[in-house]
């Protein structure tokens, strides 16, 4: 890479780093968990765009459109579709309980304290691991593009993050958010422009096989139907996602900015898909999640192609902010308020603090370490679909649900996800999150409905 | 189709970028103090 690429990567972090100083630090405990429930519709749209635009909704993405074709266009909608559904109705709802801090905390209010305490231990667990998840496949990606040790990107790239998520909490992770959801917003389609296929996607057609324009990709329809349900309940309703839904300033401007958000996923979906099969088209045998990066590196002019890579670390932070802030919440309000009942606010803020530092240096040293821990960290990041979501979204729409059912669902669901993943192996390629969603919802509504029976008896 | 399809949504993600990126840059010395 030239060097002038490298400098406009730098200044975009620096800037970055100097406006987290420039915007006020936190000093008040509502500040830094919901940035004080007063986020206005836009602010709420780019934020949540540009944490659910991780690095899996692009790299990731663009490799497996390489390989299938628009296919992957299909399975990657579910998930701004299913945005727009929470943001229609489930999002408005969250933010009518204005006086909880985290999703743990709405758990807590609706099916009781050892509730709370359950999601709260899975919220920081999963948003850890995620933290050190995307440090180290950010590390590997970026290494294999640049030639820097995987080591120094991990450190480099995270250190910022860990800092301005401490610095100011929710507040600056959604100001950082918003910039670098405009960065990447403008950056990424230049690769299409550049590439010359904007306006000659006709080429484009006889570089690749038929199979991918059409809508199955060659998948067999059960593999298909399964991938589309992994990504509509992968993500719904992930702690950070819950966060934006808080911080809004009325439940209008929740949904508005979800709806907004999931909206915008449909044509970044495209584009994002459109450079998978350009770089499976330009760079033909190249697989996996370096076929992006290698795509501009292909078409872009220097100058361009730091600006595109800095939309890239932009994607892969605002995500891994997010998470960590999450974890923090999770951990000084869900588990430490939890011990500690009569904490102050002061001590709370204090302890998010001290959390976003602690889980960001472990997180680092484990992505240091441990690169097999990958498959593992994928294991935890299924656990959250198949426990917290169901009974969530039904504990906010149905007002008199029953406390025992949230409990319930929530052990049914882990149970059978983990014992359809490691105990039966995934058997007929059904995700384990499936498995576990409807062992969960069966569990829910068995107790639902004796407590309604016996209530009516 | 599929050139139009590409045209439209490379226009709305790059609408989209610039209008958050100027709504900051106008907004930040409100945001600052609200955030």
């Amino acid at each position: 890479m030239h060097w002038i690429d490298w400098t406009v990567v730098a200044l975009y972090i620096g800037a970055l780093v100097l406006i987290t100083v420039k915007a006020r630090r936190t000093r008040l405990l509502e500040d830094f968990t919901v940035a004080s429930r007063d986020m206005p519709r836009a602010m709420v749209f780019a934020t949540l765009s540009a944490t659910y635009i991780g690095p899996a909704y692009t790299l990731g993405i663009a490799a497996s459109a390489a390989e299938r074709g628009y296919v992957w266009y299909l399975i990657a909608l579910m998930v701004p579709l299913q945005t727009i559904l929470i943001g229609k109705w489930v999002a408005p709802r969250l933010r009518e309980y204005s006086q909880c801090h985290s999703v743990g905390h709405v758990m807590g209010e609706i099916y009781g304290t050892p509730v709370r305490w359950i999601t709260g231990i899975l919220s920081f667990l999963f948003n850890s691991f995620v933290v050190g998840l995307i440090a180290r496949a950010f590390g590997e990606v970026v290494s294999n593009f640049t030639g820097i040790s995987a080591e120094t990107v991990i450190i480099v790239g995270t250190l910022p993050v860990i800092f301005y998520a401490a610095w100011g909490g929710v507040k600056t992770v959604m100001l950082t958010d918003a910039i670098q959801f405009a960065v990447l917003a403008v950056a990424i389609p230049s690769v299409i422009y550049f590439s010359g296929f904007l306006f000659d996607m006709g080429s484009l057609a006889g570089k690749v096989s038929e199979l991918h324009f059409t809508w199955h990709g060659g998948y067999p329809p059960g593999e298909l139907w399964g991938l589309m349900a992994a990504f509509f309940f992968g993500e719904i309703l992930l702690p950070p996602y819950c966060v934006r839904a808080l911080a809004a300033r009325d439940p209008k401007q929740a949904g508005s900015g979800f709806v907004s958000a999931g909206l915008y996923g449909f044509p970044w979906m495209f584009i994002v898909v459109t450079i998978g099969i350009i770089g499976g088209a330009s760079l033909p045998g190249l697989t996996g999640d370096t076929i992006f990066l290698k795509t501009m590196e292909m078409y872009l002019p220097v100058g361009m192609l730091g600006l595109v890579l800095a939309g890239i670390f932009g994607i892969i932070m605002s995500s891994q902010d997010s998470c960590l802030h999450s974890a923090s919440v999770a951990f000084s309000i869900d588990i430490y308020q939890l011990i500690r009942p009569d904490a102050s606010d002061e001590t709370l803020l204090r302890y998010s603090q001290y959390a976003v530092g602690a889980i960001g240096v472990i997180a680092i040293i484990f992505a240091l370490l441990v690169p097999g821990l990958v498959q593992a960290l994928m294991i935890v990041y299924t656990m959250w679909a198949p426990t917290v979501v169901a009974p969530l979204v039904i504990g906010l729409l149905w007002k008199d649900v029953p406390k025992a059912s949230g409990l319930a669902g929530i052990v049914a669901g882990a149970a059978a996800a983990a014992i359809w993943e490691w105990g039966l192996g995934i058997p007929y390629g059904v995700p384990s999150l499936v498995a576990g969603l409807v062992a969960n919802q069966l569990a829910f509504w068995t107790v639902a409905y004796s407590y309604r029976k016996g209530r009516t008896a | 189709m599929l050139q139009a399809a590409v045209i439209i949504s490379c226009g709305i993600c790059v609408v989209a970028g610039l209008y958050v990126g100027i709504m900051i840059f106008r907004e930040f010395p409100r945001l600052r103090n609200k955030l």
